[in-house]
């Protein structure tokens, strides 16, 4: 399950908010899917935003979590964190969206008609 | 448009995930030589069952490596979808899964046509997925909207036939891709050097695109030399026919049948003038 795919903001909040809820949450932001000025792919400013957003939601469902369950307010919070970089193969990012076969049907006649990228 | 605005477009078009596909050989299709084609695709019949396509040769394909062609003036060309991506990759992502749709009609604002490069390609039996491992020869083609993430893929299979789907006819973008290739190598097109606005321009598109040519008419028809049969009444002029296509009967005992096309030519008593008067373009 993921913040803001399968749950809505408040939905979230209220698991996070369980003294039982894991510390551990992964955050993943995948860059948009326009080629910068320079046709490099890149994550967008307001992406970042959005990923700091929700680890800053995570962290305050955490302390009032952990409040709730020890009944006392807690006095230090330590935050490791991993970066983790992915990039698809650049040969089957550049063969992408463009299926380079015929269509035939099952007399192996190849059909008339074309295949549209996702709109 | 001039060579800097051909360029333009070719390094959009490098952004994007079809870029490995795009061959060196540019050509610029005037507006003229543009309502051309689209005149020769609308005299196609349409309700045909099968359409068989032109071999290299009957064509005098000369783009082996594959071409660009960039149209001067976009227009809207009706296309046939069967098949999309199966979920949303969006313009950089991987696209393995495609999924057969029923046919549809959809408009796209054609800005330029890629033919590639000749190959055997993987054929897919409609309904499934997957690549089957059974190929076919085909040229692969790959129409490119204004927006250049709009693009629609095809194929020419030269020397084979493309059925139309029961309930549909031979759909607009496929009467154009046929027009296409006729009309790239065919004597009334005439390659001219791309128009610039200057010489710092011209030493750019010579450096970046050294191919790049633009297709325009070429003056003029040929003349037949067919005698005319006896007429009634003599002809005073001699008058262009123009350009159509005709079913050639061919194979055993005359089987067979596919579109040809004939270049417009000069039919009429050679001592008398041309009639001139000049042929509206519908669009």
């Amino acid at each position: 399950m993921s913040f803001q795919d399968d749950l809505s903001r408040d939905e979230f909040y209220q698991a996070a908010i369980q003294p039982d809820f894991p510390d551990c949450m992964q955050f993943v932001l995948t860059a948009a899917a326009q080629p910068s000025g320079e046709g490099d792919l890149t994550f967008s400013e307001e992406g970042i935003e959005n990923l700091t957003d929700q680890i800053k939601h995570f962290i305050m469902a955490r302390i009032l979590g952990t409040w709730r369950k020890q009944n006392l307010a807690p006095k230090e919070l330590s935050v490791g964190l991993v970066l983790d970089f992915k990039a698809p193969d650049e040969e089957m990012l550049r063969k992408g969206a463009w299926p380079w076969w015929a269509l035939v049907d099952k007399g192996a006649h190849p059909l008339d008609g074309g295949h549209r990228g996702t709109p | 448009m001039t060579g800097d605005d051909v360029l333009a477009i070719r390094k959009q078009w490098e952004q994007y995930n079809y870029a490995d596909y795009l061959p060196e050989a540019t050509v610029l299709a005037s507006h003229d030589w543009t309502l051309y084609v689209r005149a020769m695709a609308q005299a196609i019949p349409r309700d045909l069952t099968e359409v068989h396509y032109p071999t290299e040769a009957e064509v005098r394909w000369a783009w082996t490596e594959g071409v660009a062609v960039v149209f001067d003036q976009p227009f809207d060309l009706e296309h046939l979808i069967i098949s999309r991506d199966k979920s949303e990759v969006g313009v950089f992502g991987i696209s393995t899964k495609v999924e057969d749709v029923a046919p549809t009609i959809e408009l796209q604002q054609l800005q330029g046509v890629v033919f590639g490069i000749g190959q055997m390609m993987r054929a897919r039996v409609a309904g499934s997925e997957e690549k089957t491992t059974e190929s076919i020869y085909a040229i692969p083609t790959l129409f490119i909207g204004t927006d250049p993430e709009d693009i629609i893929s095809g194929t020419w299979i030269p020397g084979g036939d493309s059925h139309v789907m029961h309930g549909q006819q031979l759909s607009e973008s496929s009467a154009f891709q046929l027009s296409l290739v006729t009309a790239l190598g065919h004597r009334l097109t005439k390659e001219v050097p791309v128009p610039s606005a200057g010489r710092g321009e011209r030493r750019r598109v010579q450096r970046e695109l050294p191919s790049l040519r633009m297709l325009s008419l070429a003056g003029g028809a040929s003349v037949s030399e067919r005698e005319g049969s006896p007429q009634r009444h003599p002809h005073q002029f001699r008058w262009i026919v123009r350009g159509h296509w005709h079913t050639v009967r061919h194979g055993p005992r005359k089987t067979l049948s596919r579109l040809q096309w004939y270049d417009p030519f000069v039919k009429g008593p050679e001592d008398k003038p041309l009639d001139e008067r000049r042929t509206v373009w519908r669009t």
